[in-house]
């Protein structure tokens, strides 16, 4: 896989090569300098320090009290009560929570594709600055300032069926494909709710596609334009190239992003029909706050968490990330 | 001069020229409709075309939300997005900093650390964070919002402000090579490449 520049050029464009003086090539030079050393790391603590100490406060205590309580027995009122492993032995005879994994598994993935390529087309058709460009992505970015509430209540009075936008179009222009029951029909659910997710979120990754893509030098793509290149051999030898760290950032995004999500299912269906839409996330607020079994509810959470870690993981890895950050800091 | 590099296809903008209607409208659509029920009451919305401004419209709805407290509502709203944007630029920003210009152990380590917290499912920590909260003594405060927005927001933050730092065009590197020196002169003129992640 070329992992960067263009082929065709003749002299393949990369990344520039580290300075001298920079990170990893100035570390043995900054034992000898133990002053300056000490500076730079009290510098660092000093930088992170704000940061890591909110972080670590807020998120990362929560989230160690979760994993607390998933060994205790607490229905949100009474004292804790030990559990033992009680919580994670029931973990493994819910049918309903693998139920829920898979669903959350095929909403993630097709998310993910749905709004990897949406963003990616919105971003890039209308990055050149013209005047149109301009005004469409004034419209794209439009979704991004409407709440979660407001996005569910948009579709649903839009998709309701008989009286809902949709079925009056279908009714109007005789279009019985429009007439559906769109949120109560099991079969179709969970990919009606999927859209409108990605009809909330591509807006913020369309912004950062049509970023990336104008930070893109110019000159690669007058290189490619002498070579001969056409439009697709720019776009898959130069622009992919030139997005990986941006598709990483917004697969692991929108990944973890969705694996966790529960807005819009807990507006639109609460689950429903049945347990057609009954998300993982939405099965563990379900055991907190409808059946206040906080302990089970909290090995969901630690379960979806390491979902969620070990998946960015993963597509960090793919994304050669870490490769590229080592690359940085001198090869 | 951008057609000279331009070399699209026939089929190629076509496609655009495709996908700009299609999610154009798809965008479109459901804000114009949204805008238009809001101007109904609620036997119009049964009675008339949900498509067009026919029937009758009226400002009632918007007469009721500002009557029912809007205004304190926009205000809280207000104070929490600015200090939690303010805050969460600031500190996302130094971490960021320090990550891509020093790769020292220790700043690696915050960034993977950080990291984590993508994976962290907001509405799972409701309750822990409560406790959090409740125990730090700013239960039913702004405060509250605004810091439990902004440790939320960090991961996320820094991901996005570390990526662009690195671009290659742009990033620590070129500056310390002429662009700018130590301290961050620029010649007048040039961005700081990080300008457009903030």
């Amino acid at each position: 896989m070329p992992m960067s520049g263009i082929v065709h050029s003749g002299t393949t464009l990369r990344t520039p090569p580290t300075p001298p003086g920079s990170p990893r090539a100035g570390t043995v030079g900054a034992q000898r300098a133990g002053p300056r050393r000490r500076a730079r790391l009290a510098g660092d603590v000093a930088g992170v320090a704000p940061a890591a100490l909110l972080y670590t406060f807020l998120l990362v205590a929560p989230a160690a009290v979760a994993l607390l309580l998933s060994f205790f027995s607490w229905n949100g009122v009474s004292a804790f009560r030990w559990a033992g492993l009680a919580n994670w032995d029931r973990l493994f005879h819910d049918g309903g929570a693998a139920h829920s994994l898979l669903l959350t598994i095929v909403v993630t993935a097709v998310s993910w594709f749905l709004q990897t390529v949406l963003s990616m087309a919105a971003g890039l058709t209308t990055a050149r600055p013209t005047k149109v460009n301009s005004a469409l992505s004034a419209l794209y970015v439009l979704p991004l300032l409407i709440s979660t509430a407001g996005i569910g209540l948009i579709w649903e009075s839009l998709l309701a069926p008989s009286l809902g936008g949709m079925a009056f179009l279908a009714g109007t222009f005789h279009l019985g494909i429009l007439n559906k029951d769109w949120l109560g029909d099991p079969s179709i659910v969970l990919y009606v709710i999927t859209v409108i997710v990605a009809w909330q979120f591509v807006p913020f990754y369309t912004l950062l596609y049509r970023t990336a893509r104008q930070q893109v030098p110019r000159t690669l793509y007058e290189a490619a334009a002498i070579d001969g290149a056409t439009g697709f051999q720019a776009f898959r030898h130069v622009t992919l190239p030139q997005l990986r760290n941006t598709i990483a950032s917004s697969s692991v995004l929108v990944v973890i992003g969705t694996l966790t999500y529960f807005d819009m299912f807990f507006l639109l269906t609460d689950g429903g029909p049945g347990t057609s839409s009954r998300v993982l996330s939405l099965d563990m607020y379900n055991e907190a706050f409808s059946s206040t079994d906080f302990g089970y509810a909290s090995v969901l959470t630690i379960v979806l968490v390491l979902i969620g870690i070990s998946a960015g993981a993963v597509l960090l890895k793919v994304a050669r990330f870490s490769a590229s950050a080592r690359a940085h800091g001198g090869e | 001069m951008a057609s000279a590099i331009d070399r699209s296809s026939t089929a190629g903008r076509v496609g655009r020229v495709v996908f700009t209607v299609i999610w154009s409208l798809m965008v479109a659509l459901p804000l114009y409709y949204l805008v238009l029920t809001s101007f109904r009451t609620q036997g119009g919305y049964l009675t008339s075309n949900p498509w067009l401004p026919t029937g009758q419209l009226t400002l009632g709805q918007y007469r009721s939300v500002i009557s029912q407290g809007f205004f304190r509502y926009f205000l809280n709203s207000a104070i929490v997005t600015v200090a939690a944007v303010a805050l969460t630029l600031a500190v996302s920003v130094l971490a960021a900093h320090r990550v891509v210009l020093n790769r020292t152990r220790l700043s690696r380590a915050t960034f993977r650390y950080l990291l984590i917290g993508l994976a962290v499912p907001v509405q799972a920590l409701m309750i822990p964070v409560f406790v959090v909260i409740d125990n730090a003594h700013l239960y039913d405060t702004l405060a509250a919002l605004i810091l439990t927005g902004v440790a939320f927001s960090i991961p996320v933050s820094v991901l996005i402000l570390v990526n662009f730092l690195r671009v290659p065009a742009g990033g620590p590197g070129r500056a310390h090579r002429g662009h700018a020196d130590r301290r961050g002169h620029r010649p007048p003129g040039a961005a700081p490449p990080g300008a457009p992640a903030v």
